[in-house]
């Protein structure tokens, strides 16, 4: 045994020797496609032993052992291994065309394309610098299929985009793995954006229900290439697309002569109307007044945006670092405004290696945003704007004089932006975050890492506003003239200092276990993390009138006698234990499953663990015998997942009965009295919904990506949704019952991605479109449904017309009721002679151009029996987009078409049919042009898509309820950026001794195909609802931009 | 090794652990609740928070919304055809339930009481509180119930907090009839009248605060008794031969107050100063019995004024409460002939002196309104639709005078609210207003007194108490009434205060006084040489009038809330 154990030995040691002594070399030429590719990383398999191929493609390589193969791997091209048994070996590399390499970040880890199993879109970092946005988020539209990111307004710190996947709802979204806000990231600090759309996100457990988006920021550079600094700049000037065109000062007063209000009392006296020539004209000089357009006063045509960044970024042995600082100032399209808005993204990410086998992650970034602006309601502004009467002059031949509206709240657009005026508000926001991650490859157990985190973060909101009262005046140059011409007409607002702060904490420590390991035809990876988060807010206020002098606008110098303030106080904590196991086999069939529990403190202690595990498969056809050297497939793979996930963010404390404090009080003999109410009945297991997910998808790859495809089809169903459990106690009951985890809905649908790459000449191009719907059901909700069986047969139809009408189990989730109409009267004979009651008095009080609504049940009355579903919803079912790329040398055209239907956009108030009549709101041009006209009986004489004006205005009561009228059923389809780029020359670059110069101009939103009729081009199909929820013309519209950019490279 | 992986494992507890035990910052537990009587008070003064004593008026919609009664009443109408009073006035409702806001359902409130009398049942602190206390929760109690009754008919009386496991028996309990309901109203002000202070403080009920509203219940069950038909479930309906008991009830609770000496009619020697000072100083008036208090210090305000004021003395809306040309025909000239007797010059044709045609009306009439060239604030409201002739005759104040008034002071009705506006305010910001609300006042005693003595043949009496409130401000005293003349003086008395809607509703005269009647405005035209005027009458509908059905005296239950209880009845004609 002895003896035979010192042979072996020294056997080995031999060999060792020989291996020492036949050194061998290997040469060749790495070429793709025919030409040279330098850069490629040549590795012999096993060792660390590497080199690059040159400028020309020559590589050389000292074997350490004989037999061993070379592994030849570069960005984009697929990784090949051979053997190095001669030693010259040339090579050919194929381009990447299914991306099966490129890492795709996942849930606490991140995988290769050709081994994920989950539905995940990926957006990398190419797709994002290159597109003018101040917001981050707008970024992501038509990225993924699946994701929607619809634009609600562009108005700078207020042009939120809404992320959505699948239509669930919002998305979670990580930041290098925190919870955080998208849209004021710097776009160039981002690496890769992800988008787990399936049981992918399951791995989240009680927050992920919607899906998650995670973002990753750019760390120090994969390879030892020195420092690489980049500086990125644009200039975008952005513009409005749309406008509402109001009508002159003529067809205003003509509207005003028609609704019997009387053209004369709606202009200052200096105008008259002349009822035979339907003008406006000025008393003083005879000449015609074609009046003035407010929206058009207040907005500029052009307004800009700049943005910059500079970067660093590199790796040395044992230094990695990403360093980055960004600025973005624009202004608002306002004119004469005081509106600014800034923000400054400083990052630094840094790795360390310590030793070889501990090495750190320090990242540390500051952000901050500055909205400066005249102190104003946003949503007030935009009623205001609509009602500045084409008669009233918005800016007096003396500015000095703040003008009024000449509207029933008059107070003036045009002043209120200015500082001036009405004072400004101050919003300013700071987030810093700090972490630092140390890893430790465990020498004793192969493939055993553990990284240990600390993650904090703070973020300050602070808000200041100083609100000044002014005067405002009526101009009439008839009263005399210079100061004589102007009336004081009343004042706008009070004097009144506040300051907000609210600060939040946060702290995130976790822990992660990472083992992987591969033998034979396995290759097995399994993750254990810990974590938890504990939260606090602080939200304090205070506030004062009448500061002695805005010279010293703060609170200590203002009015003791109104003094406010006060404080609220939360906080909240979580616990999570998080489990994943993947395992390949062959390469072929792949497994994953995870398991995460979350604890969170929003529950009692009884229903405070939930456990979200999930388990997807995927099966690599592509790589069976039967498609393995098909010419056809380069790419073929099926995947399946099931997976549970959570949303906790549905309660607070509803486990605990009691009474709550109020902040409010009531008033007894001059004093305020505190006010106690009760908290009512409680329910301690309450808990979070419950999310339920299953995917489908397959992704193909053929003709060398001729074609490329990912299709997906989903059914989520979400459970345990709170609800009052009333059906069976009566409203005179008095209180509500506790809340409980009772309803049920559901979402299904599909995303499909289509990929065409090909050439033409020396133009290469890719066409990538994706499409996607999604449709949500209740499928089980609280309510009363009432008995169609054991009831006498007069019960059980009217029960089954309730049903109809009012249940939810079992329907559509968006649809909207109301009446079908018929247009509209058109003469007092035709009401006499109409055979249904539409007011419920006999159509005694129907007039004249009052809406035709049908009765549907034929029961001669018009009531809620006669409601049919009208609409859809404002959330569109279908998205869809398409990403076009060209390249001709060193020019580059990028388009993204994209467009939405299945959704309904209802016109109502001012955005609608009746706007003409409304004497409140300033007509828009598609009103007047569209209206009915009155006979001398006042039956209508000319018929057109609206009715007539309406004596005294308004809508009339019979037709102020939802009906299918001005509700249309939208779609549309946008050019939402296109980018052209040049690369500037090698040589010239080389020449200035910068490494890269691109330039490039790129604009949005600047085409638009829609079907809203005579709404179109008033309104913007993106947006249903204004800024203040309320009708579309209450929104600051969306941008058409253009920007130019240049990005450096040195 | 070993000691690492042990290590690792512990490690991920430590990671994974957060405090999880956290409390919210803003609860009381129910045990401290119980024992607190600090606590049941603020309780308590949720109750008074939540009852809703100005019309329509909920804290999240305060504004035109108060406006509603008014304008369905057909007292006066709004600037605006979208305002919601106009629009609930000319809304037919329908078996969906839904009126604009109309509605007002107000169970959770009277949970509330019925847990505090529960909770002070038990009590071991202070008896006279707890006595107290439980007597202002039922007159708050009755408040709501008498609420909701004078719009939906009976009620199901909730009198006890029920729990939650209770019979289906027990909770779906079918409505009570009518005169149970009222019943029930009066029975808590009768304990209210036994236990609540004589004198409270400003703002809670007090002993007279219960009387002067059981006046006003009695009186509304014996309106309903005589005029209304009946109904065989009686939900609708009371038994006409109880009529009598409830006017001699009204009559005893009014002359309780009348009588008791504690709020005694405000009087003073200017007439038209007098009567119109009570609606914005409130506090400290003699006449008030229970309001609502309001202090733009702490915040808590409203926008009457901002609504009120004419165009040339506001900063925002204004110019919004306009009256109807009949309304003007009801208040009389201070030689007691008929409001409307220079109603038949009101055609555009005619000039007249406004001294003789508008300032020589019932003081309680100008103290009431804003009318052409009436003096505030020592200027001229101007409200002429244009100049005539040539000449620059100065105004009432001794003004130059504008050729047009301001466009909203002349497009509507030429008659604008002042009642409760504030003279020493000027362009007060929109919504700043702190005039307290008058929920009780000896004025409407007198009123319900005089009927209620009419209708049970004390005609002295009725006589006496009706000539009271015309001697304060000046006017001849009638000498014989009948019942048209109170329901006139009564609409005099309390125009503008969310009477007239429910008088109207309560005698049955809603479908006359109401259903499609055509209402009119006044145009004025001013003649620049004499400041003489010519006015013209002009419809003014808003496109429609303002129905209202007979199945209108009661609003519909709606089909949702009965389908949560079978037992409950839906009223007729939904």
């Amino acid at each position: 045994m002895n003896k035979h154990y010192y042979i072996s030995f020294l056997w080995i040691f031999f060999i060792g020797i020989g291996f020492l002594t036949a050194q061998k070399t290997v040469t060749g030429t790495i070429t793709a496609d025919g030409s040279p590719l330098p850069g490629v990383s040549v590795i012999e398999q096993g060792t660390v032993n590497g080199v690059q191929s040159d400028f020309d493609g020559n590589y050389t390589i000292t074997l350490q052992d004989d037999n061993s193969s070379l592994i030849f791997s570069y960005l984009g091209f697929l990784t090949q291994t051979l053997s190095a048994s001669s030693s010259t070996l040339d090579v050919s590399l194929l381009e990447d065309v299914a991306k099966l390499e490129e890492v795709v970040v996942t849930g606490y880890g991140s995988t290769t394309k050709k081994s994920l199993t989950g539905a995940i879109g990926t957006v990398s970092a190419e797709n994002l610098t290159l597109k003018p946005a101040a917001n981050t988020s707008t970024l992501l539209m038509g990225q993924v299929a699946g994701l929607s990111a619809r634009q609600g307004g562009s108005l700078p710190g207020y042009d939120w985009a809404t992320l959505s996947i699948r239509n669930f709802g919002s998305a979670l979204i990580l930041i290098d793995g925190v919870e955080s806000n998208l849209g004021q990231l710097d776009p160039n600090d981002i690496q890769s954006i992800s988008v787990l759309k399936d049981a992918a996100a399951s791995i989240y457990g009680a927050r992920a229900g919607n899906g998650v988006i995670l973002v990753t920021t750019k760390r120090g550079s994969d390879d030892a290439q020195g420092a690489k600094f980049t500086y990125h700049g644009t200039t975008t000037w952005s513009n409005l697309i749309t406008m509402p065109k109001t009508v002159n000062a003529h067809q205003f007063a003509e509207l005003m002569e028609e609704n019997g209000l009387g053209a004369e009392n709606e202009m200052p006296e200096y105008l008259d109307y002349d009822t035979t020539r339907k003008r406006v004209y000025n008393r003083i000089t005879g000449k015609d007044f074609d009046g003035v357009d407010w929206y058009r006063t207040a907005y500029k045509d052009w307004a800009p945006q700049t943005q910059h960044n500079l970067s660093a970024r590199g790796r040395g042995e044992k230094m990695g670092y990403f360093i980055s600082i960004g600025f973005t100032d624009t202004e608002s399209a306002f004119r004469d405004a005081d509106y600014t808005h800034n923000r400054y993204n400083i990052r630094t990410n840094l790795d360390a290696k310590f030793t070889d086998n501990l090495s750190a992650a320090i990242d540390l970034s500051y952000r901050q945003t500055t909205l400066d602006r005249a102190n104003f309601g946003i949503s007030e502004m935009y009623n205001r704007l609509a009602t500045g009467k084409p008669t009233n002059l918005p800016v007096f031949p003396d500015p000095s004089f703040a003008s009024q509206t000449g509207a029933a709240t008059p107070y003036s657009p045009i002043y209120m932006v200015r500082k001036s005026h009405s004072g400004t508000r101050l919003d300013r926001d700071n987030n810093l975050q700090a972490r630092i991650s140390l890893k430790y490859d465990v020498p004793f157990i192969k493939g055993l890492t553990a990284i240990a985190s600390l993650n904090m973060e703070t973020q300050t909101e602070w808000n200041k506003q100083i609100q000044k009262k002014f005067n405002m005046y009526t101009y009439d140059p008839l009263d005399g003239e210079g100061d004589a011409a102007y009336t004081f007409f009343g004042t706008y607002q009070r004097d009144f200092i506040s300051v907000n702060s609210d600060r939040d904490m946060e702290l995130l420590p976790k822990l992660t276990l990472n083992y992987e390991n591969s033998w034979d035809q396995h290759d097995l990876r399994a993750t254990l993390v810990a974590e938890s988060t504990t939260f606090e807010r602080d939200y304090l206020m205070g506030s004062r009138t009448d500061p002695l002098s805005f010279e010293a606008p703060y609170l200590n110098y203002s009015s003791e006698a109104e003094r406010n303030n006060a404080e609220i106080f939360s906080q909240s904590a979580r616990s999570s234990y998080v489990g994943r196991v993947n395992y390949t086999f062959d390469q072929k069939y792949l497994f994953e499953a995870t398991m995460r529990a979350d604890a969170t403190a929003r529950y009692a202690a009884e229903g405070r663990w939930g456990y979200f595990p999930s388990v997807s498969l995927g099966w690599r056809i592509s790589e069976e015998d039967f498609l393995k050297d098909s010419s056809t497939w380069n790419n073929l793979k099926l995947r399946a997942s099931y997976g549970v996930m959570g949303n906790d963010a549905v309660s607070n404390f509803d486990f605990l009965t009691g009474y709550n404090i109020s902040s409010g009080f009531y008033m007894f003999d001059g004093k305020p009295y505190p006010i106690i109410s009760s908290a009512g009945l409680a329910n301690a297991l309450v808990t979070w919904e419950t999310m339920k997910i299953a995917n489908i998808g397959l992704d193909g790859t053929l003709w060398d990506g001729g074609l490329g495809f990912e299709i997906d089809a989903f059914y989520r169903l979400r459970e345990d949704i709170l609800a009052l459990p009333d059906s069976d106690i009566p409203f005179h009951f008095g209180a509500s019952l506790p809340k409980t985890n009772l309803n049920s809905r559901d979402n299904r649908g599909f995303d499909l991605m289509l990929k065409h790459k090909g050439k033409i000449g020396n133009v290469s191009y890719s066409i990538n479109p994706m499409v996607s719907y999604s449709r949500g059901k209740y499928v089980n909700w609280e309510e009363n449904i009432l008995p169609t069986t054991g009831v006498d047969a007069a019960t059980a139809k009217a029960n089954a017309e309730y049903n109809r009408r009012y249940v939810l189990t079992g329907n559509w989730d968006d649809r909207q009721w109301g009446y079908q109409t018929n247009g509209f009267f058109t003469s007092q004979s035709q009401i006499d002679n109409h055979p249904v009651d539409i007011d419920g008095a006999g159509n005694a009080t129907v007039i004249v151009g009052n809406l035709i609504r049908i009765d549907q049940n034929g029961d001669g009355k018009i009531d809620w029996k006669d409601q049919i579903v009208i609409g859809q919803g404002g959330m569109p079912k279908w998205n869809y987009s398409t990403n076009m790329s060209f390249k001709f040398k060193n020019w580059n055209l990028d388009m993204l078409w994209q467009g939405a239907s299945g959704y309904t956009i209802t016109f109502g108030g001012a955005a609608g049919p009746w706007s003409h009549s409304g004497h409140q709101t300033v007509a828009k041009s598609f009103a007047y042009e569209n209206r009915s006209l009155r006979g001398a009986n006042g039956d209508i004489e000319v018929v057109k898509a609206f009715p007539p004006t309406f004596t005294t205005g308004g809508i009339p009561q019979v037709d102020n309820v939802a009906t299918d009228f001005n509700r249309i059923d939208a779609m549309y389809l946008r050019l939402k950026t296109v980018n052209l780029s040049y690369s500037v020359g090698k040589a010239f670059v080389d020449r200035l001794g910068l490494n890269a110069v691109q330039l490039y101009v790129a604009a949005s939103n600047i085409l638009t195909f829609d079907n809203l009729g005579v709404y179109s081009g008033s309104y913007d199909p993106e947006i249903t609802t204004g800024t203040d929820g309320g009708n579309i013309d209450r929104a600051y519209p969306n941008n058409m931009t253009i920007t130019s950019g240049i990005k450096i490279g040195f | 090794m070993k000691k690492l992986f042990y290590l690792s494992i512990s490690l991920i507890f430590v990671f994974g652990c957060a405090d999880l035990d956290l409390q919210p910052t803003d609860m009381i537990s129910e045990d401290a609740v119980k024992k607190d009587p600090k606590l049941v008070e603020a309780f308590l003064t949720k109750i008074y928070a939540n009852a809703v004593f100005e019309p329509n008026e909920v804290s999240s919609m305060k504004g035109q919304e108060r406006l509603t009664d008014a304008v369905v009443g057909a007292e006066y109408t709004l600037m605006a055809p979208w305002q919601n009073g106009v629009k609930a006035s000319y809304s037919i409702p329908t078996s969906s339930g839904a009126h604009n806001n109309l509605n007002r359902w107000h169970y959770g409130n009277i949970r509330s009481c019925n847990e505090i009398i529960e909770i002070l049942n038990n009590a071991t602190f202070d008896a006279a509180t707890v006595k107290q206390q439980i007597a202002e929760a039922k007159f708050l109690r009755a408040w709501m119930y008498l609420d909701m009754a004078k719009r939906y008919g009976g009620m199901p009386l909730e009198i006890t907090a029920k729990s939650v496991d209770a019979g289906t028996d027990e909770l779906m309990i079918p409505r009570s009839t009518l005169k149970a309901t009222y019943d029930q109203i009066i029975s808590d002000l009768d304990a209210g009248i036994a236990d609540l202070p004589g004198s409270a403080l400003y703002g809670k009920a007090s002993k007279w605060a219960a009387f002067a509203l059981k006046s006003r219940a009695a009186l509304y069950a014996a309106r309903i008794a005589k005029y209304h038909p009946q109904s065989a479930d009686g939900l609708t309906s009371i038994p006409s031969g109880s009529a009598g008991g409830y006017y001699a009830s009204a009559l005893a609770s009014a002359n309780a107050v009348i009588d008791g000496g504690k709020h005694a009619l405000h009087t003073g020697s200017n007439k038209e100063t007098t009567f119109g000072e009570i609606f914005y100083k409130v506090k400290g008036i003699s006449e008030i019995i229970f309001s609502e208090e309001y202090n733009t210090g702490l915040g808590k305000t409203h926008a009457w004024s901002g609504y009120a004021l004419p165009d040339g003395f506001k900063a925002g809306w204004g110019s919004n409460m306009h009256m109807y040309v009949a309304s003007d025909a009801r208040f009389e000239y201070q030689d007691g002939s008929p409001g409307d007797t220079h109603h038949a010059k009101f055609n555009n044709k005619t000039f007249f002196d406004i001294e003789e045609v508008i300032y020589k009306k019932d003081p309680r009439y100008l103290a009431t309104l804003f009318t052409p060239e009436d003096i505030f604030q020592g200027r001229e409201v101007w409200f002429h639709d244009n100049s005539v002739g040539s000449g620059n005759k100065l105004g009432r104040a001794g003004n130059a005078v504008p050729k047009r008034a301001p466009g909203r002071n002349r497009n509507r009705g030429g008659r604008l609210i002042q009642k409760r506006v504030h003279p020493d305010v000027e362009f007060p910001a929109f919504g700043t207003d702190d005039v307290d609300y008058i929920v009780l006042r000896t004025g409407e005693m007198y009123l319900n007194a005089s009927e209620a003595a009419f209708e049970t043949g004390k005609m002295t009496q009725a006589k006496d108490r009706l000539n009271a409130l015309r001697a304060r401000v000046g006017m001849p005293a009638k000498t014989t009434v009948t019942l048209d003349l109170i329901k006139n003086e009564r609409f005099v008395e309390l125009y503008a205060e969310n009477h007239r809607y429910w008088d109207l509703r309560t005698w049955r005269d809603a479908e006359a006084e109401i259903h499609l009647v055509t209402k009119f405005g006044t145009k004025w035209y001013r003649r620049k040489s004499d400041g003489m005027y010519k006015a013209k009458k002009w419809k003014w509908n808003f496109s429609q009038n303002t129905p209202f059905l007979p199945k209108m005296y009661w609003l519909p239950y709606g089909t949702n809330k009965l389908a949560q209880n079978p037992n409950l009845v839906e009223n007729p004609g939904y």
